[in-house]
């Protein structure tokens, strides 16, 4: 399995995340703070570099001092300058609300800056961002699929073109400079559905699954894997991706520590309320079903404090906890790339970075082979667990 | 027999799609668009057939607006649903490749350069000195060839679905052959180009839109999202628009000249 590090940039100060709901008032923000912030982040990137990290990631995501990426490419590109080994992953750009020849331009010189290690995962975006552009909530998932059709035709055509499309229309495209990774880097598409695992398997596009509970994981996995089929291939175990939240102690009780205090505060909850009150509500701090709130599918009627599943720790406990974690959830999903977070809004920067530092050196040696010589992602994993 | 490459012989991909062709060419002239867009005011329908090189080429003419010839199957009877589409904002003049000899006849080698001479000069016994000249799939080597022979008559040319001539010495999985003197004579068109594909596209190979852009100076690729070989089907209202734009603005169709004020 490998490990990607989900390099947030939260903004360190509790301040903003006490305003309750969404979108944050600029006026809340304090730019030493914000300097402070971004040097974190980036130290905490080169850390995950250096501690053997296969991924550093971010995503983008609006108006909020819970992701301050919002233009995910900026802060890939500034990734792609103090990370030197591991892959810079976009995941993801919106491309639901985006210009997608942009976002392909972009890619490419993330491509080219990075010296071919970039990965990209095309993603919708959650229901209260697609007021920050006016984005018509209905038509997403089908301007996420156009816009994915057109950022990697955009990426691959070997001479110009136009694009007349359902959302989009170009007469010009021809992206300079080309991706270093022929013919495109790494593509995944957010799957968070039937319909959009559906989508990827069509397209030849890996699947990136977020936050939910093991079982519908391996369900829409396996769903997704059987759309591969269909359409004549078979994807890797690196071409499954999940995102979680993770805490590592030294031991159980430091660990349950850390369990009990990761989602202190408002953060994440906030992040889902206020204007995105206009969109489909918070779901139920655990999806029972396959859907989105986009879709209008796992909402909640008891509005609590978790919103998409997001407060779900997925991964928590000693090391050797997190390694059988790590070894039983690909077991049942097959996932070989698991993006954490190590940012619960509740631990303290040394907390955290010490759970980082604990993930580094003493889970990430033991993980690597988990899945490795597993053709269709699914092995014996007690010898790793050990 | 005709010699290799001819297609006078040879079916449309429409004809060899089957049930798919007979629901096409059983479209109304008048689509449910076409009444969206006011189509009482088009003309009727009406056929006739016109001489050339000691030949009779049908020639059905509908709609009206800027004149278009539109190179149809041999055998065409009604016009087909690329036709019917573009009748709805144009004034087509559907000319309809020569039928094929019925087998064992006695039949002269013709060659798809010959028909392509013989239909350029049909379109000028149909009336028009210059015009705007669309073909799709099958058709499109004949309309290539018409663009040469033609030179200044067609003032633009518009392939849709286009199949051959064929990139880099590949052969089509469809069976459309090398045309060897085509391929070098592509630079030879002068008209502004438009070449529509569908991203779905599975018979004519990606290649295809490479070779076009390399090989004819003046044209432009134009990928129809979400369709497949049957654009004018499966994306009419995209055919339509870009269509419109390209006819009425030719190269500088490139140039977005629509408002994008909310509240000018």
């Amino acid at each position: 399995m490998k490990a990607s590090f989900f390099c947030t940039n939260t903004y360190l100060s509790a301040e903003p995340f006490r305003y309750p709901g969404w979108p944050t008032p600029p006026g809340l923000y304090r730019p030493e703070i914000g300097l402070k912030s971004v040097d974190v982040a980036l130290e905490q990137a080169k850390l995950a570099d250096e501690l053997g990290f296969d991924w550093v990631s971010c995503s983008e995501h609006h108006y909020t001092p819970l992701l301050q990426t919002p233009n995910a490419m900026v802060f890939a590109g500034a990734l792609s300058q103090v990370v030197k080994r591991a892959k810079i992953a976009v995941l993801g750009p919106l491309v639901s609300m985006n210009n997608p020849v942009r976002i392909a331009e972009e890619l490419a010189m993330l491509d080219q800056l990075s010296h071919g290690r970039l990965v990209v995962l095309f993603l919708r975006g959650t229901p209260n961002e697609f007021l920050a552009y006016g984005t018509n909530p209905d038509e997403t998932r089908a301007r996420t699929q156009e816009a994915s059709v057109l950022i990697t035709r955009a990426l691959t055509e070997p001479e110009p073109f136009g694009w007349e499309g359902r959302f989009f229309r170009f007469r010009t495209v021809s992206v300079w400079p080309g991706p270093i990774q022929q013919p495109h880097p790494p593509m995944f598409y957010s799957g968070n559905s039937f319909e959009s695992a559906t989508f990827a398997a069509r397209h030849h596009l890996a699947l990136g699954v977020s936050f939910y509970p093991v079982n519908l994981v391996a369900q829409i996995m396996d769903y997704y894997k059987q759309e591969c089929a269909k359409h004549g291939w078979e994807p890797t175990a690196d071409q499954l991706l999940y995102r979680a939240f993770i805490a590592v102690g030294e031991d159980d009780r430091e660990a349950e520590i850390l369990r009990a205090k990761y989602f202190a505060g408002d953060g994440v909850p906030n992040f889902f309320k206020g204007r995105g009150a206009a969109v489909p509500p918070p779901s139920a701090p655990v999806p029972t079903t396959i859907g989105t709130d986009a879709d209008g599918k796992n909402t909640a009627t008891d509005k609590g404090p978790r919103g998409f599943g997001l407060g779900e720790l997925r991964f928590c406990g000693n090391p050797d906890t997190v390694v059988k974690q790590f070894a039983d959830f690909h077991t049942a999903t097959g996932a070989g790339v698991i993006d954490i977070s190590f940012g619960g809004a509740g631990l303290t920067m040394e907390e955290t970075m010490k759970s980082i530092r604990l993930f580094g050196t003493e889970v990430i040696p033991r993980i690597g082979r988990i899945g490795a010589h597993a053709a269709n992602g699914k092995q014996d994993v007690a010898a790793v667990a050990d | 027999m005709p010699r290799t490459g001819s297609k006078t012989l040879r079916p449309s991909r429409t004809e060899r799609a089957g049930a798919h062709e007979s629901a096409m060419k059983k479209l109304p002239r008048k689509s449910p668009h076409a009444s969206k867009k006011g189509a009482g005011a088009s003309k009727g329908l009406s056929e006739r057939s016109v001489q050339a090189d000691g030949r009779t080429i049908r020639c059905i003419e509908s709609g009206q607006g800027n004149s278009l010839v539109v190179i149809e199957g041999p055998g065409e009877t009604v016009l087909s649903a690329l036709a019917s589409l573009l009748a709805q904002e144009f004034h087509v003049i559907a000319l309809a490749l020569p039928a094929p000899s019925p087998p064992g006849a006695s039949a002269e080698s013709v060659s798809t350069r010959e028909i392509a001479r013989t239909l350029d000069r049909a379109a000028a016994a149909a009336g028009l000195e210059r015009y705007v000249l669309v073909a799709g799939s099958a058709n499109a080597p004949t309309a290539l060839w018409q663009a040469i022979e033609g030179n200044e008559r067609v003032e633009a040319l518009v392939l849709i679905a286009p199949e051959g001539p064929v990139a880099d010495g590949r052969t089509a999985a469809n069976g459309i052959e090398q045309d060897r003197d085509l391929e070098r004579r592509l630079e030879e068109i002068k008209a502004p180009t438009l070449v529509l594909l569908g991203t779905n596209e599975e018979t004519v190979p990606r290649e295809m839109a490479r070779a076009y852009a390399q090989r004819i100076p003046t044209a432009y690729v134009l990928l129809v999202y979400d369709a497949g070989d049957a654009i004018e089907t499966e994306r009419p209202e995209a055919l339509l628009g870009a269509l419109r734009d390209f006819v009425e603005r030719r190269e500088k169709f490139v140039v977005n000249s629509a408002s994008t004020a909310i509240n000018p």
